[in-house]
């Protein structure tokens, strides 16, 4: 089991491997744009659909929407 | 701070506003009465009569590029600020070349993915400059579901989910409250690091 924190809500996932990618998808919306930063750091869409998670790591996750 | 203490402040800060549709136009305009003193302005654009309904621009203005209707805005309701107006559909490598000088950017562009790219771009290129986004603000009411996200030098205002379509159009009063939602946090910044 793998526990990470995603927008501050505690989430957990089974299995050997889990990638940003795979939180990306779990997360209901209505965009696939979205703006990543694991822990303090920002990710950008070049690295975090392969970026691995470990235990205990924090995902912040902001979907991208129409502006004006 | 008194009145005079936040306009010297401000007189001196530089804003920089990728966008000048509704979010840009009415976030600048609020930024400019409260006494920002310069602003950049970046947008390929021209003005529309049928997006005068959410744009702070007026018909008179119709058919002119955007950047220079809203300078021309921002002279008229301070005319002591300096407005820098540029040409320009923003690609990743313009970011910071435009914006370096900035105390802070407001990314006020429409599509998502535009969206992405200058904030991916600003992250990486100018990690200490702020960079006040507007997401998520069609249709009407839901004020309350209205937010700031803030992530390290990130902000983002609006809801996040609201993606405009025929059965939530764009609308003048809720893009308002986002894009005073970004000059409010635009100053927010600013004074802060003043005070600190």
């Amino acid at each position: 089991m793998i526990k990470i924190t995603v927008n501050e809500e505690e989430k957990n996932y089974q299995g050997q491997e889990v990638t940003v990618q795979d939180v990306l998808d779990d997360l209901s919306g209505n965009t696939s744009i979205f703006i990543v930063f694991l822990n303090d750091t920002f990710v950008d869409r070049l690295q975090y659909l392969s970026q691995t998670l470990s235990n205990g790591d924090e995902l912040t996750v902001f979907p991208l929407v129409t502006g004006a | 701070m008194n009145r005079e203490q936040i306009s010297a402040i401000l007189s001196e800060k530089v804003v920089g506003i990728a966008g000048c549709g509704g979010l840009g136009t009415h976030a600048a305009m609020s930024l400019a009465r409260a006494g920002v003193g310069t602003f950049f302005l970046v947008d390929f654009d021209i003005v529309q009569e049928n997006a005068l309904d959410r744009q702070c621009f007026y018909r008179n203005q119709a058919g002119r590029l955007k950047m220079n209707a809203l300078k021309e805005n921002i002279e008229d309701a301070n005319p002591e600020a300096k407005v820098y107006a540029f040409d320009v559909r923003l690609c990743p490598s313009d970011v910071a070349e435009l914006f370096q000088s900035c105390d802070v950017l407001v990314e006020a562009v429409d599509a998502a993915k535009t969206k992405q790219t200058i904030i991916e771009s600003a992250i990486r290129q100018m990690p200490g400059t702020p960079v006040v986004s507007g997401a998520g603000l069609a249709g009407y009411g839901r004020t309350e579901e209205l937010k700031v996200y803030r992530k390290n030098n990130l902000y983002i205002c609006g809801d996040l989910k609201s993606q405009v379509s025929d059965d939530l159009p764009h609308l003048a009063p809720r893009i308002a409250l986002v894009a005073a939602m970004q000059a409010n946090t635009v100053l927010e910044i600013l004074l802060r690091e003043e005070d600190a």
